[in-house]
């Protein structure tokens, strides 16, 4: 009765808030889902194949990236290399995000890590910006309290994204056959996603940012195995970087002004 | 191989490109210690992947910088920037970034 996970999720207000801040972006990432789910089909790949690819990969920029590189019968390790380099930025958010699930064993390891996807790893590292490292006056027992709340957060938010979009997703790929390829659906995933940005740039450090990684996006927009992107969020992190009043700098951390 | 098997194989292969990205680091049995500015600057990370999806598909046409008044492309993102102004609100972001690009697209036939 106690164990009953509503009970539990209530008792863990973090858990609520993770879903909470998750909403807001359900609409533009169930949107997107829709797209992907379509493109697949109307890409060639059967329902059972679409609704594979949905459930294994969940990475829905690099299944839009590999669906035109499989139309074409394109050799697979290009389709692949070319996957892994849109996916690198999930190397980037990773390196984020592991202080939080050092604790965890291995398969819970595994499930949180899928579960780091775009959205998701933006509202995780605004609510949560400093890793839980940082507090070194803690005992050991109060470090894996320390994350708990960031993971019921986590826990929560990936679980709603993941069926958000795998939903939406297969609504797109039973839709599919009566969608008209001539709508141009494809952009629509764009406006999705542009629809997703936008929030999220709340001061001077993100706008530097994404000014700087669309101008490099556009100069490399013609590198092979879609490496501008990469590049482009190498720069616009180094950019961010260096107008970021809020970061401390090298100093130790408790002579900054830290909340 | 046939079609199916390529396919098939093409989508596992996906995973592991998925699972590899997202859960190597993490995995990895020992601690990283990143300089804490860099890690902090990492957060920067998501919305500059986000853009650099986005302007070119905006701004490009098959390969080709497409600025013409004539792209419906344009004035949806336009539109979608208008709309996240007035609004606030990711809704109407996506309504005024839509609507428009439903239009554009009718009247401009391209």
């Amino acid at each position: 009765m106690t164990d009953h996970p509503l009970l539990r999720w209530i008792r863990q207000p973090t858990a609520a808030l993770g879903v909470r801040e998750a909403l807001p972006s359900s609409l533009a990432m169930a949107t997107w889902g829709l797209v992907t789910g379509v493109a697949m089909v109307q890409s060639g790949l059967s329902t059972a194949q679409a609704i594979g690819m949905t459930l294994l990969v969940y990475a829905g920029s690099a299944q839009l990236t590999s669906l035109p590189l499989l139309a074409a019968s394109a050799p697979l390790a290009i389709i692949w290399a070319s996957a892994l380099i849109v996916n690198l930025r999930f190397v980037i958010y990773s390196a984020a995000v592991k202080p939080f699930f050092q604790r965890l064993p291995w398969g819970s390891r595994l499930l949180y890590s899928i579960g780091t996807v775009d959205v998701l790893s933006v509202n995780f590292l605004r609510r949560y910006p400093n890793p839980p490292e940082t507090q070194p006056s803690l005992l050991q027992a109060d470090q894996s309290l320390a994350v708990s709340e960031p993971l019921a957060y986590f826990r929560w938010a990936a679980g709603f994204n993941w069926v958000v979009w795998q939903s939406s997703s297969i609504a797109g790929i039973l839709l599919a056959h009566v969608i008209p390829l001539s709508w141009g659906l494809e952009y629509v995933a764009s406006l999705a996603l542009i629809a997703m940005l936008l929030p999220m740039l709340l001061d001077r450090a993100s706008l530097v940012c994404v000014g700087v990684a669309a101008m490099v996006a556009v100069l490399a927009v013609s590198l092979p195995l879609n490496l501008g992107l990469l590049i482009a969020v190498v720069a616009g992190v180094l950019a961010a970087m260096l107008v970021d009043t809020a970061a401390p700098s090298a100093s130790p951390p408790s002579s900054e002004n830290q909340p | 191989m046939s079609q199916t098997a390529y396919i098939w194989i093409g989508i596992v292969g996906l995973m592991v490109m998925t699972i590899v990205s997202r859960a190597t680091l993490t995995l990895w049995p020992r601690r990283i210690d990143l300089p804490l500015r860099l890690q902090r600057a990492l957060r920067f990370a998501p919305m500059a992947a986000i853009t650099a999806v986005i302007v070119p598909s905006v701004l490009f046409h098959q390969g080709e910088l497409a600025l013409a008044m004539n792209n419906p492309k344009i004035w949806a993102a336009v539109a979608s920037l208008i709309g996240w102004w007035a609004t606030r609100h990711m809704a109407g972001c996506l309504a005024a970034g839509l609507s428009v690009y439903v239009i554009g697209k009718l009247l401009l036939l391209s």
